[in-house]
């Protein structure tokens, strides 16, 4: 060991056989043995040297041990140094009180016994290496005493169950209360409720791995909000059982700050907003790159200048008014306005604008935060006018219509009358051939008629224009009123036209006018392709999983319809077969499905050419029904 | 049950269907082509019903509605609007402004008379048109 090879011990004889033969015997013992050959010698050494022990001999020429002992008391440095006085074996009892008196420890009689002689030196140094040892955990005690007295950080000792036992002065001044108030007290008093969770898992780690680190708010006793940065060190007792631990804490509510001033100062930087501060006179303090992007002004360009720069001449008392409200703490919402650019240009903004105050909380100017909405601005005056030209295009057209509808049905009431009046023979007699011509043009009208009144009805669905009214509809009375109009028509050519599966009370809520147009189309379309036969219109309602559906439909054993010219069926002006002569303005179908659709409903059809077809309009009933089911209780 | 009726129609063809059908059915017919005029016969008349066109010149067929209906001593004529306005909410607008009926153009000739007809003796029905 180290320590054992520093220890000296100092041998003084003026007889070099007796020094050697001391040399021999402490040998084994590891030491550093200095010797001196003198009284005088052996003070020299001892400036020198600190020495564990003296082996001194009593009987010298020019001074002797006793002098000699008496001299190295004197000394501060080896006051206290045990000696060892080496003597014959007949001294006198006055010389063995004289040395005890001059600080001797022991004697040791000469001829000297070798292992008794080691056994005592031992002893001492042994004596002096303990000493030694004290001393220096006495001073590391002291020197750590101080260092934690006076530490910057605030280090508190706490126990097992987290109450705090002792605090040095640094951290009682962070805390904001007196070194002996706050023992006793529970940690978490001290550490902000929102971060208690955080400081009781650290609490945790700590404990299963003797250190745990945490950054968390401390509540000092003023009720003063700090950030430290803690690092908790886990203590045990003597036994090995855990006895409580070691808070240091480290205020960082400073560096805290900045890293959040840091942080704001880094979206500032980074916002698609501009982003400006000005004093309470409007003047320009701070300007991100994006104020820069937007008005075209640099910092150096705008600092300390107004802000009014960007405020146009029509603006001024909006701008006068902003400043009046935030001065007064006002936060003003975002709000659209104008900006004028370094170009002159001007500028859609969204504003708001919000007071800033100092760390007293006085009102020192005001952010004003900027979102270039020109774009956006641009786009919504640009679809505004297109919505006013397409209303603008929407009402022409439907003036159009309504003039186009007039001017045609004046003529038509011409024609349609004078040849009603003529066929009703109330200008005179008429010749078979005259009847015939008359009965054309009256049928060419009614045509004229027809595609009239489709071509605006046409126009009014495709414009969404079309008004429904759901209501209950008798489908009793709707379907007689269908019949009654057209059973004329299957007369005249021969056809048996039935009405079947019709139920007295079945009442549907639906839009009548719809309903009604929608049969008389399938019903006449019927009559029209059917030569010879019938034509019947069959209606059944059912439900499927709950939901009611009433099929009405039309059956004829006419021409039938290919399969592939089913699909064309549903286009406007599609006329299938061209060769058959057809009164039809080919908009009926298309008409009557666009308006089943807006019942909720559909067109189905099936049919086999030279056979027949089979047309059915589904509808669905709406939920005013009831139970769902078609069939009203009165 | 023939009737004294007064046509106001500033269209000559349509003007001249409708009285001859009217007197072909022994009804006694006065005419008028505008408002102005019509009104002047309504007064010194008294006829049992009027139809009125719409778009007539000057004063329009709304606005001898308007007039007729006013007045305590002609509003209990049955006054029916025969018209070339026949888009969807037309004959809404016609019952709404105080006619008792609307027939739209072109009129149907074998039940023309018969439609008319009807109106003669009811205050209000619009069920027919």
């Amino acid at each position: 060991m180290s320590e054992e090879i520093a220890t000296k011990i100092l041998l003084v004889d003026d007889e070099p056989a007796n020094l050697f033969a001391l040399q021999a015997v402490l040998e084994p013992l590891d030491l550093t043995l200095i010797v001196a050959h003198s009284g005088k010698d052996a003070l020299r050494c001892l400036l020198q040297h600190e020495v564990a022990l003296i082996l001194l001999d009593v009987r010298m020429p020019d001074i002797d041990g006793y002098e000699t002992a008496a001299l190295i008391r004197e000394r501060d440095k080896s006051k206290y140094t045990p000696i060892i006085f080496l003597t014959a074996f007949h001294a006198e009892k006055n010389d063995v009180a004289r040395g005890y008196g001059v600080g001797a420890v022991d004697y040791i009689f000469k001829p000297f016994d070798a292992d008794i002689l080691r056994a005592k030196v031992n002893v001492f140094v042994n004596l002096y290496r303990m000493t030694g040892k004290l001393k220096k955990q006495e001073d590391d005690l002291l020197e750590l005493h101080e260092v934690l007295k006076n530490a910057v950080e605030g280090i508190s000792h706490l126990d097992a169950d987290q109450r705090y036992l002792s605090v040095n002065s640094a951290f009682a001044k962070m805390i904001g209360c007196g070194t002996w108030e706050i023992n006793g007290s529970p940690w978490m008093s001290t550490i902000h409720p929102g971060d208690r969770s955080l400081v009781e898992a650290a609490y945790r780690q700590m404990l299963n791995t003797e250190k745990a680190e945490v950054e968390a708010r401390a509540v000092r006793a003023d009720g003063m909000v700090r950030y430290h940065q803690m690092v908790l060190i886990k203590t045990s007792d003597d036994k090995g059982k855990f006895s409580g631990f070691y808070c240091f804490a480290k205020d960082i509510t400073e560096q805290k700050h900045w890293e959040e001033r840091s942080q704001l100062a880094d979206i500032v930087e980074s916002s698609n907003d501009a982003i400006v501060v000005t004093n309470l006179e409007g003047n320009v303090i701070s300007w991100n790159p994006a104020a820069e992007r937007i008005f075209g002004y640099s910092l150096a360009e705008v600092s300390g200048r107004t802000c009014s720069i960007l405020v146009p001449p029509d603006r001024v008392d909006e701008l006068a008014n902003v400043i009046a409200r935030f001065s007064i703490g006002e936060r003003i919402k975002p709000f659209e306005t104008v900006a004028i650019g370094k170009r002159g240009n001007r500028i859609d903004v969204s504003l708001s604008v919000s007071p800033v105050r100092d760390p007293a909380g006085n009102i020192t100017g005001a952010s004003f935060i900027s979102r270039n909405i020109t774009e956006r601005k641009h786009l919504e005056r640009e679809l505004m006018e297109k919505n006013a030209e397409l209303e603008r295009a929407i009402r022409t057209k439907d003036r159009f219509l309504a003039t186009i509808s007039h001017e045609l049905r004046t003529p038509l009431n011409a024609i349609i009358g004078f040849t009603g009046i003529l066929l009703m023979r109330l200008s005179g007699a008429l010749t078979d051939k005259q009847e015939r011509q008359l009965q054309s043009i009256e049928s060419s009208a009614q045509h004229l008629h027809m595609l009239i009144n489709d071509l605006l009805d046409l126009s009014r669905i495709e414009s969404g224009k079309v008004k429904l009214k759901f209501e209950p509809v008798n489908c009793n009375l709707l379907i007689d009123e269908v019949a009654t109009t057209l059973r004329p028509l299957a007369d005249k050519k021969g056809l048996n036209f039935e009405v079947r599966g019709l139920d007295a009370d079945l009442t549907l809520v639906t839009d009548q006018r719809s309903l009604k147009q929608i049969l008389i189309n399938l019903i006449s379309n019927g009559i029209k392709f059917t030569a010879e036969g019938c034509v019947n219109l069959v209606i059944m309602s059912s439900s499927a999983s709950g939901e009611w559906v009433t099929q009405f439909s039309v059956v004829d054993s006419g021409i039938g319809i290919k399969t592939e010219d089913q699909l064309k069926l549903f286009r406007p002006f599609e006329q299938l077969d061209e060769s058959v002569p057809s009164e039809g303005t080919g908009l009926g179908l298309y008409l009557s499905n666009k308006l089943s659709q807006l019942l909720g409903g559909r067109i189905e059809v099936e049919s086999e050419f030279e056979k027949g077809s089979r047309f059915t309009l589904v509808l669905p009933h709406s939920p005013g029904g009831g139970d769902g089911s078609p069939y009203s209780s009165n | 049950m023939a009737a004294r009726i007064l046509v106001i129609e500033d269209n000559a063809e349509s003007l001249e269907v409708m009285t001859c059908l009217l007197e072909a059915f022994g009804h006694t017919t006065f005419t008028a082509c505008d408002g102005e005029q019509g009104l002047k016969v309504v007064s010194l008349q008294r006829p049992d019903l009027i139809i009125c066109d719409l778009q007539l010149p000057g004063m329009s067929g709304f606005a001898v509605c308007r007039q007729l209906k006013n007045d305590p001593l002609l509003s209990s004529i049955p006054l029916v609007a025969v018209t070339a306005q026949a888009m969807v909410g037309d004959r809404e607008r016609v019952l709404e402004a105080g006619f008792n009926g609307y027939i739209s153009k072109p009129i149907a000739p074998r039940g023309f008379v018969e439609q008319v007809e009807s109106y003669i003796g009811h205050d209000k029905d619009g069920a027919h048109g």
